[in-house]
């Protein structure tokens, strides 16, 4: 099969002709829309801003699941002393309904621990393990390792050095930077069941994966917690709509927090009106085909998380000029996120880009 | 083609019975004529190349006051601070201008203090005339063109689209 041959010439359309339309209020769903919000229709402020189009891990902004969120009344959610509980208990159940996953070991994660954002459980993993080190491979959330160094936390790329008895593991699955297992995860877990390393799996781009059937192999021991958040999959984000499983009970602060029934009651009822009215592989269902339309239009490699696509670098070609991730950590130049072509599709549509011409 | 000139000006410095007046001129056609203010904004025909000129034209020797020692104490001056032609503002490239008093022409001067004229010239499309001659002057631009015409491209294409 011969290679695909992005066209490059396009992909930069589409970027400027995004962030102009969002500086215009012409996107097909106003409001906060792209990560790198241009404060202005100018020049300066499109170019400098115009590849950020592609560069985030945001979730699909589709308007049905705006527009249903729009209708929830969190205010309830407030009153219900239960409603947190009922979230924790009913991750599993929505979860274990997707036909897509074959989960082996999952029920032996059987604490369920509301999180406000992967964000809080990293946070209370850090200090759980603070003095251990950190480990992940090159390529994971940049934010892992934008906190380490600003805590002064001891960490090491696993691509740098031997896994020692002191480290401690994180891997998103599917790997951040490349949408899909990376290659060395499988070897790196057995190494850290070995060693006895604590290993925490970041599941977050996992109701976006296209599998038909993917294995997720958990019996290994030393994997310790599960990390899911609805932050990539839906757009509530900024709602903080995450959860963590343990083989055992934890006594950290997210957990005393969250036994105390203090925890965020309006994200746990967003996330419990979601888990109740979308399923998991919503996106996928939704946007699969999508995805290999906007592939095989732009010369990109669909990978296996819906909204996202390799390619050569964007911030090549053109797109050199100021350009700046949040942190020098973040290195997935190369991974597309397609969710802002799939939400305009009627705006790109009837500018003749969605089209082959 | 009509385009909108933005001029903001700053230390107006007016005398007791006197403030500073100022004619423009865009290709040898007054477009204003009046007491400088802090910023007037005026709509003019241009063509693709173009001289602006803005003319201080009340100035004389009486308005400059000065002291026993010869320091002035008072003068009937102002400044040109920026320029937006067509929503762009030209920034630094205003200093690609001249002065020209009476016995004399000043590079890059923005300062009216003298009786005579300001003078700037440009090319429309004034973005691509200002990515041009930045880069011709620092060299440190060469994607320029290439990133106008993909702006101008997404402008021209989103122009006929309705605000959501």
């Amino acid at each position: 099969m011969g290679q695909i041959k992005q066209d490059t010439d396009k992909i930069t359309k589409i970027a400027w002709t995004l962030m102009l339309a969002s500086a215009q209020n012409k996107l097909d769903v106003p409001g906060e829309y792209l990560w790198n919000i241009p404060t202005s229709a100018d020049f300066d402020e499109i170019r400098g801003k115009s590849w950020g189009v592609y560069s985030s891990g945001n979730c699909i902004k589709d308007k049905q699941m705006i527009d249903y969120t729009n209708t929830v009344n969190l205010n309830k959610y407030l009153r219900d002393p239960w409603i947190v509980k009922k979230y924790e208990e009913y991750f599993p159940i929505w979860l274990n309904e997707c036909p897509r996953f074959n989960f082996s070991g999952l029920d032996d994660f059987k604490y369920s621990c509301f999180s406000q954002g992967s964000q809080e459980y990293f946070l209370n993993f850090y200090m759980q393990h603070r003095e251990k080190r950190f480990r992940v491979l090159k390529g994971e959330y940049w934010w892992h390792m934008e906190v380490w160094k600003n805590l002064g936390l001891q960490w090491a790329y696993i691509e740098d050095d031997d896994i020692k008895p002191n480290d401690v593991v994180i891997i998103s699955f599917p790997f951040a930077r490349i949408g899909d297992e990376h290659p060395q995860q499988k070897n790196v877990i057995d190494q850290c069941e070995k060693l006895g390393v604590p290993v925490m799996l970041d599941f977050i781009y996992l109701p976006n994966t296209t599998y038909d059937k993917l294995q997720i192999d958990l019996t290994p021991t030393c994997i310790e917690s599960l990390s899911f958040s609805m932050s990539k999959t839906f757009p509530v984000a900024n709602a903080r709509v995450a959860i963590r499983m343990t083989r055992k009970k934890m006594h950290d602060p997210m957990q005393i927090s969250n036994d105390e029934n203090v925890s965020n009651r309006l994200a746990s009822g967003l996330g419990f009106e979601c888990m109740q009215n979308f399923k998991i592989d919503y996106m996928v269902s939704k946007y699969l085909e999508e995805q290999k339309h906007w592939c095989a239009l732009l010369g990109l490699t669909p990978t296996k998380v819906v909204h996202f696509a390799f390619g050569d670098a964007y911030t090549q070609n053109g797109r050199s000029y100021k350009k700046r991730f949040f942190s020098d950590f973040n290195d997935q130049q190369n991974r597309y996120n397609l969710g802002p072509l799939f939400a305009n599709k009627n705006l790109l549509h009837s500018l003749g880009y969605h089209d082959k011409i | 083609m009509i385009k909108e000139f933005r001029f903001n000006f700053a230390n107006i410095n007016p005398l007791k019975n006197k403030a500073p007046a100022c004619k423009i001129e865009l290709n040898g056609t007054q477009i204003f004529a009046g007491n400088v203010e802090s910023t007037i904004v005026l709509q003019a025909e241009s063509k693709q190349s173009n001289t602006l000129r803005i003319h201080f034209e009340n100035k004389t020797g009486a308005d400059t006051i000065v002291d026993e020692e010869n320091n002035i104490i008072q003068d009937l001056s102002f400044e040109l601070k920026n320029l937006v032609i067509d929503n762009v503002d030209v920034k630094h490239l205003i200093w690609r201008s001249k002065y020209i008093a009476d016995r004399s022409v000043i590079d890059s001067c923005l300062f009216f203090g003298p009786r005579g004229f300001w003078e700037f010239s440009f090319d429309l499309p004034i973005l691509k005339w200002f990515l041009k001659t930045n880069n011709t002057i620092n060299k440190n631009d060469p994607d320029w063109e290439k990133d106008y015409n993909y702006y101008k491209e997404a402008w021209d294409k989103l122009s006929k689209i309705q605000t959501r």
